[in-house]
């Protein structure tokens, strides 16, 4: 069984577990004594850990790129390449357009970590040209 | 003398960690999953709660089919294959630490999703599921392989704990120095019991 | 927060104010139990009689939507009964007199009518706080945050520990405890319209000229002026000045209020993009969802509410195709004509926040190993990290004063009458996280509580309309209607209604009102009016609710199904 430490990702109070892991599935919680939660944790941090696993018990996991090549259509699976040029193309006609104050981003406070919110925050900055950046503080 | 999990409400800070500890503990065992401790909230108490393991219990003495054991350790026990689910234990129990629980069928058989054929408001002892076998579930003091309660090492404000003849008893500061020494030894939750056993390092 | 989690302990008086630590925290819950055992005194004014009611020593039922009138009070009786202490005041407040101009409006008498509190209750609970000893720490949550008044309430809670010197020493001051997991961290790193990384000013010509240094572009490339706030997408779209929408790991049709509305609005963009791990609700009407990695698949830094950086690993492999945010965020920024490349987050880290934000200099991945830990501020390699602010007196303004600012009165935008009776605050599930979408996918969470959730109603609210324990019914406002449990319960002020917002069928959310504050643009959540019916056909409901919920999970499935079919190009 390998262990691997991390900071449970579904309260502000930053408690430290190891998440246990057998052939790349997460199978448990083990508190580690960190600065807040001195060797405890709370159900969702002793319980919280196997959606990783994508248990399908409420919605199922992403794995691939899907868009909708016009409005109405459902959603398609395509390559990462395909997706990615999709997005850049209507991102572009939209900030040709109507500038860049018309694009919304967003960062998040949950599970992705600072760093993703710093890349975005630089990308609506330095890329796109608009401070339009916010994360869901207020709800 | 009986063993059974006592709670110090003024610490209990009704976060269910414990319910959740049960629940994992037990399914992890191959058990039913539904918790063994109900947390009880009133507007000046908060406590959970889970079987007394009474020392003349009524439960044991009136299952038909001896599913019940009395321990000779003072854990009164259901053994969940032996159990024909009439309720009798339930309806004897006179606090209330029994109740049914079943595998729900929602998924197999074309039935899609669960059908409640009752209101919520009816006695959970009344209650029923159509295709769902019940099964009493009872705290069993995790005895069934040999764990220390999930519920009193989970607890995050050690407000539960094992009252034994010889073991935690005392002031809680006294019981908690006792707790943190026994923790250094002891099982953390779902770091697999078997592991001690074949010698496995624990952390 | 101006204290960290563990020095709470210490405290002498925890003031908490709109915020039940129980469900949102267990573990600083847990540190308030023992704050108590070490003789701290408690103080809890909520509406609800919530957990920490229990243990507290003074419990003070305040009406709904009535912070503003009842924390002036509370500063009057302050200034009036001597408790303040003056020589902090004149050494480190600035603004005290006009601050009093508005304060003295407000006494424990005449503000009785709108709080509800006892003048002699109200006054017990202000000396109490202000002369504990050796420090006193006011803890706020969303009850503060919600409402129309947050910002005039924060302000207050501030002016509060500023003129009673419960602030600037060890274990005192504020404690807005953070409610997701790294709402400070978001906020830390520039995720905010009017912040680079570190709170450093948009619009401030010097800081923009650092920013335009690192990141190799030219000044005039950075917009002059604050961007939109995600709360106001709704009205950016109708107004036609939003047409593209790039959201990272959020989902708006179950987080923000009146969600049906919502809906509507954003079929109207150009490009409604998700950057995503489950197929949550935003998800499945996207014109793009692009496949992230989720916690335990990729590591970084968490910042925890007390400032307190942290590092987490990843456990286990990306699934699928996913890849982690920030490589998507760089492959659609490099394709746009902005090269963005890392290797990893330490260079990220490194780069993007150490680098530019001098306080968290000193804060590198090495210190974080382990069971470590980086507390800002932590300008240098050596420093040891911040517990506490303030220390000494020495506020974040520029002559380091404080400065006070006082605030009238208002109303909540809607209130209860003849046909909503009853008014609906939102609160927190204690098994249940956010929007649900992990903590619903996990096993033992979704065994204790599943859907529709509860409402939590009076026993006389719940009598007057035949509501039995567990009964379903019927909420509904004037923005929609959802099917929720009752849950009768004595600890609810008589006319209130508490619902937790995880749930997706019994969506309190369909019910919210979509008005924000003009300040932080935050949704009044907290209140708004409502009200409840019973449902005579019991086990029609209960099937009812079980076949929505399983509705809409298939709807979702389906929808997420598409990524298994083969590919076209």
């Amino acid at each position: 069984m390998e262990k691997h430490m991390v900071v449970c990702p579904y309260c502000g109070s930053g408690c430290k577990f190891n998440l246990l892991v057998e052939d790349d599935m997460v199978v448990g919680a083990e508190p580690l004594n960190g600065l807040t939660n001195q060797g405890e944790l709370c159900l969702k941090g002793y319980c919280g850990y196997d959606f990783i696993n994508d248990t399908k018990i409420l919605t199922p996991r992403l794995y691939h790129p899907m868009i909708r090549e016009h409005k109405g259509d459902p959603l398609k699976r395509v390559s990462w390449d395909t997706a990615l040029n999709f997005v850049v193309d209507k991102l572009n006609a939209v900030k040709e357009k109507y500038g860049p104050d018309a694009i919304m981003t967003t960062g998040s406070s949950r599970g992705t970590g600072n760093e993703s919110n710093l890349a975005m925050q630089r990308f609506a900055r330095a890329c796109l040209g608009t401070n339009n950046i916010d994360n869901c503080a207020r709800t | 003398m009986n063993r059974f999990i006592a709670i110090e409400p003024s610490r209990c800070v009704a976060c269910g960690t414990c319910r959740a500890a049960c629940s994992a503990g037990h399914k992890e065992a191959g058990l039913q999953d539904e918790p063994r401790l109900a947390l009880f909230e009133s507007r000046d108490v908060v406590a959970s709660l889970t079987c007394h393991h009474c020392e003349g219990a009524p439960c044991f003495k009136v299952c038909p089919v001896n599913a019940i054991r009395h321990d000779l350790d003072g854990c009164v026990r259901v053994d969940e294959k032996k159990c024909i689910g009439c309720k009798l234990c339930a309806v004897s129990c006179p606090f209330g630490a029994i109740h049914m629980s079943g595998t729900p069928v929602a998924g197999v058989a074309g039935i899609q999703y669960n059908t409640p054929t009752f209101s919520a408001s009816l006695s959970p002892i009344l209650q029923y599921e159509v295709g769902v076998y019940p099964c009493a579930v009872k705290c069993d003091l995790c005895a069934y392989d040999g764990c220390h309660p999930h519920c009193v090492d989970a607890c995050i404000t050690n407000a539960l704990h094992l009252v034994e003849e010889d073991g935690d008893s005392g002031t809680p500061r006294e019981i908690e120095d006792k707790r943190a020494k026994a923790l250094q030894s002891s099982v953390v939750m779902f770091d697999n019991c078997n592991d001690e056993k074949e010698g496995g390092e624990r952390s | 927060m101006s204290c960290g989690v563990p020095g709470m302990e210490d405290a002498g008086c925890i003031f908490l104010f709109g915020y039940n630590p129980n469900t949102s925290h267990p573990i600083v819950a847990r540190r308030i139990v023992r704050a108590k055992e070490k003789g701290a005194k408690i103080i809890v004014a909520d509406p609800r009689f919530i957990e920490t009611s229990r243990i507290a020593d003074l419990y003070l039922p305040l009406k709904n939507g009535s912070n503003i009138a009842f924390l002036n009070a509370f500063a009057n009786v302050i200034v009036k009964d001597g408790l303040m202490d003056e020589e902090f005041v004149k050494e480190h407040v600035t603004g005290f007199d006009e601050w009093w101009k508005t304060i003295e409006k407000y006494t424990p008498e005449n503000t009785k009518e709108i709080t509800g509190i006892d003048p002699g209750l109200l006054r017990e609970a202000a000396h109490m706080y202000a002369t504990a000893e050796p420090s006193s720490i006011i803890g706020w949550g969303m009850g503060v945050c919600q409402h129309l008044q947050n910002v005039e309430a924060v302000h207050t809670c501030a002016a509060i520990a500023c003129i009673t010197h419960q602030i600037g020493k060890p274990n005192s001051g504020v404690a807005p405890v953070r409610g997701q997991n790294n709402v400070q961290g978001a906020c830390d790193m520039g995720a905010l319209p009017n912040f680079f990384p570190g709170y450093q000013s948009v619009t401030d010509e010097k800081i923009k000229e650092k920013f335009a240094q690192a990141w190799h572009i030219p000044v005039d490339k950075l917009s002059d002026h604050v961007g939109y706030k995600v709360s106001d997408i709704g009205h950016l779209i109708d107004d036609g000045k939003l047409h593209a929408f790039v959201n990272m790991g959020e989902d708006p049709l179950q987080t923000e209020p009146d969600t049906d509305h919502l809906t509507e609005q954003l079929a109207k963009l150009d490009i409604f993009i998700c950057l995503d791990i489950f197929m949550t609700q935003s998800c499945a009407v996207a014109d793009v969802v692009l496949p992230a990695t989720s916690w335990g698949e990729h590591e970084g830094v968490f910042t925890a509410c007390d400032r307190t950086f942290q590092y987490f690993s990843a456990a286990v492999p990306p699934k699928g195709e996913c890849k982690h945010d920030w490589q998507i965020i760089s492959e659609i920024s490099t394709r746009m004509g902005y090269p963005m490349h890392y290797e990893n987050t330490k260079q990220i880290w490194d780069e993007e926040c150490r680098a530019v934000w001098p306080a968290a200099y000193g804060a590198t991945y090495e210190k974080m190993a382990g069971v470590g830990y980086a507390q800002w501020p932590i300008p240098t390699l050596e420093h040891k990290g911040s517990p506490d602010l303030f220390l000494g007196g020495k506020f974040s303004t520029p002559d380091q004063k404080a400065k006070l600012i006082a605030h009238d009165f208002e109303y909540p935008s809607e209130m209860p009458d003849k046909e909503y009776p009853l008014i609906l605050c939102t609160v927190r599930e204690v098994g249940h996280y956010s929007c649900r979408s992990m903590t619903g996918n996990c096993k033992e969470l979704s065994r204790l509580a599943e859907e529709p959730g509860y409402a939590h109603i009076n026993p006389k609210d719940a009598a007057a309309r035949g509501i039995n324990k567990e009964d379903l019914i019927w909420a509904y406002s004037r923005r929609g209607k959802i099917i929720t449990r009752a849950f009768i319960d004595d600890r609810v002020n008589e006319g209130a209604v508490y619902m937790t917002y995880q749930w997706w069928i019994g969506k309190c959310n369909t019910l919210t009102l979509h008005h924000v504050d003009t300040r932080s643009h935050t949704p009044e959540d907290k209140f708004c009016a409502i009200q409840i019916e019973r449902i005579d056909d019991q086990v029609w409901a209960e099937q009812h609710a079980q076949e929505l919920y399983m509705k809409m999970k298939m709807r979702l499935s389906k929808v997420a199904s598409a990524q298994n079919e083969p590919m076209e190009d």
